[in-house]
């Protein structure tokens, strides 16, 4: 399968008081190819929306470099950076806020097909009636703004306005989170559908282990700006190698009655990002945890084939 | 068999529409909660159930119109006068809610907010009062707790207020506790943490607890009885496991169905949106986007009654898992017992 989407060493430092760094992102590396959908998973404050940000280049890395389409995006200028920002689309958590609340529908979805003329003015109509269509929507949502809809349908348009460039990748950050659950399933349905017709890649953030199980190839896990455990959807869910992830998947409710398995309750919460511990970021919460985990960083490396882990255990 | 803690009768919240008449929000709903039970009220977001939660508490706006009664432990909340519920609330039955950071107050440490509850209903002077909340801290399990009554809410985690929350909503030992999605703010992990917390806590303190939550992973776990919420009203009432193997209304179907499962089963979202509570459609209420819509359901609303099939008394006993009403299966829909 062919490599869309090259990120290596990547690093996101942000200098907060007492000169002291806040490390959001610290040398994350993976890949994701053509029509693949790569989950990325980990609690609020991991380091996930910046990383986001960083591949769309919404903000500029401390560090690292990142391929797409053998583009360099860091130092992408002119034509080769408006081509990123046409074939790199994302989707926000809250569609509410992602639109503006004074532009109609058309004029939301539209502008991009005039900025970067795929549609001209007389046919820009058809164009979005049938970018509209692909979404779920009807032909009278046009001239509409965003009040007038439900938070799902929103979230059609916003995903209406990414499709309108035809993008190759597109980052998802929490895109079912503010939707209730039957129109979550709608949702989803539709990145699915979008995904097979039209070839896309995604990245898909979100904390939701069961949308991840569901939906992504490949699953990377997040803690404290790294990715602690990468590897295919289905061999992570039915053994996972780190600690922490380990944890995550316990401790998901289980929809299932007499689906009781052991919990494993972590310790504490979530460090902040400004004093990562010493030695492995997860020890101080870790289950497993044994002696060289406070002093030795572990290495991120292939315990198995595509299977990627840091921890101890596994070295 | 345990004995009935609260029991809401034809409960009714209306509010002045602009319009015309008030615009019901809450229609009719009904149930009881015994004696160490767990009910869970489920349903999305808009279908009214924290204004049933908080009706309980005689917390609604004042332009709420409300009906119906709500007995603790006999008397009917709703006609009480303030000075008497103020004795209850916080003391016999009190709430915990979703954003801990807006229920706590900036303003004061933790410690002394938790104080306050034990010095207002328990008499209590502030040094016992101070050491009671160590106490309670201890119990909620906020390690030092010493230094961190001193702190106020904005120095604390999520997981940790929602932590300050439960301590103050249990420090007077209350028999009825609850919870309104007291987990959704929070990460896996720390939902994890809490909920076993608010497990044990429930059974020291032999609580009963209300969970709002539109979470079928936490109802699993964590619930005896569950009430399905669908636009204001009750569509369906079971035991959880009878819920979880039998549903019997096309909307809890429709909840399972939408939730995601192994990579490649398809989903089966419920079709169209929840309706506006001033555009709602005459007759059966999921009607719209009911695939088992017939004729009828456009014409009558459906009851919810009672679709218990004969069973022995033996398995009755071995099925339940607590709560009034035990074995009970109601359900709104004509169609009940065909889907």
């Amino acid at each position: 399968m062919k490599e869309l989407l090259k990120v290596h060493g990547v690093k996101k430092y942000f200098k907060v008081k007492g000169n002291n760094l806040l490390k959001a992102v610290d040398d994350v590396s993976f890949s994701v190819n053509k029509a693949q959908i790569f989950g990325l998973v980990g609690e609020s404050g991991c380091g996930k929306s910046t990383l986001a940000r960083l591949i769309l280049r919404l903000m500029e890395p401390t560090g690292g470099e990142i391929f797409f389409d053998n583009i360099d995006v860091i130092n992408a200028q002119g034509k080769a950076l408006s081509e990123i920002r046409r074939s790199l689309q994302i989707v926000f958590q809250d569609p509410l806020a992602a639109l503006n609340p004074r532009r109609s529908v058309i004029d939301a979805v539209g502008e991009a097909l005039l900025i970067n003329k795929i549609a001209r003015k007389k046919e820009l109509k058809d164009r979005v009636v049938y970018l509209l269509q692909r979404v779920g929507l009807d032909a009278d949502a046009l001239y509409k703004y965003p009040h007038e809809f439900s938070g799902g349908q929103r979230q059609r348009i916003c995903i209406a306005r990414a499709l309108s460039v035809n993008p190759k990748l597109i980052v998802a950050d929490e895109p079912l989170s503010a939707l209730d659950v039957s129109i979550q399933a709608q949702i989803l349905n539709l990145l699915e559908e979008l995904q097979r017709s039209s070839n896309l890649a995604y990245i898909f953030i979100t904390h939701n282990l069961h949308v991840i199980e569901h939906f992504s190839d490949v699953v990377a896990v997040m803690y404290l700006g790294k990715i602690v455990e990468m590897s295919g959807t289905e061999e992570l869910f039915q053994k996972p190698f780190h600690p922490y992830t380990e944890a995550l998947l316990s401790a998901m409710p289980e929809p299932e009655i007499d689906k009781k398995s052991r919990r494993i309750i972590l310790e504490g919460d979530v460090p902040s990002p400004v004093y990562i511990p010493a030695g492995c970021p997860f020890h101080p919460r870790c289950h497993k945890r044994f002696e060289p985990c406070d002093t030795i960083v572990p290495a991120y490396r292939e315990a198995e084939k595509d299977r990627w882990v840091s921890c101890h255990l596994w070295s | 068999m345990h004995q009935t803690l609260l029991s809401v009768e034809n409960l009714n919240i209306s509010f002045n529409h602009v319009s015309d008449k008030p615009l019901k929000i809450v229609d009719d709903i009904s149930f009881t909660i015994s004696q160490e039970d767990v009910v869970g009220l489920v349903g999305e977001s808009g279908c009214g159930k924290t204004l049933t939660a908080l009706s309980i508490m005689k917390l609604l706006p004042s332009n709420a119109i409300c009906s119906g009664k709500v007995l603790f432990k006999g008397e009917n909340l709703l006609a009480l006068e303030d000075r008497k519920l103020r004795n209850i609330r916080g003391q016999e039955m009190s709430m915990i809610f979703q954003e801990p950071m807006t229920s706590l107050n900036p303003v004061f440490t933790v410690g002394y907010q938790i104080a306050e509850v034990l010095m207002t209903h328990k008499n209590m002077n502030k040094k016992t009062a101070l050491e009671e909340t160590i106490r309670l801290l201890r119990d909620v399990k906020i390690p030092a707790p010493e230094l961190r009554a001193k702190e106020y809410p904005h120095q604390m985690s999520g997981g940790m207020r929602q932590r300050i929350m439960i301590a103050m909503a249990i420090a007077c030992s209350p028999s009825l506790l609850i919870a309104d999605e007291p987990t959704t703010a929070l990460d896996v992990t720390i939902q994890a943490q809490i909920l076993e917390l608010l497990g044990s806590l429930k059974e020291k303190n032999k609580m009963s607890i209300l969970l709002i939550t539109h979470d079928l992973g936490i109802v699993a776990e964590w619930v005896h009885r569950v009430k399905v919420m669908y636009a204001g009203r009750i569509v369906e009432e079971a035991d959880v496991r009878e819920i979880f193997t039998n549903p019997r209304h096309p909307y809890t179907i429709g909840l399972f169905e939408s939730l995601p499962g192994k990579k490649g089963e398809a989903l089966t979202p419920i079709p169209g949106q929840v309706p506006k509570m001033n555009e709602l459609p005459a007759g059966c209420k999921f009607s719209p986007r009911c695939r088992y819509v017939i004729k009828e359901c456009h014409e009558k609303e459906p009851a919810l009654i009672s679709i218990n099939p004969p069973i022995s008394p033996l398995l009755k006993v071995m099925t339940r898992r607590g709560g009034e009403g035990g074995f009970k299966h109601l359900s709104r829909c004509i169609r009940a017992m065909e889907i």
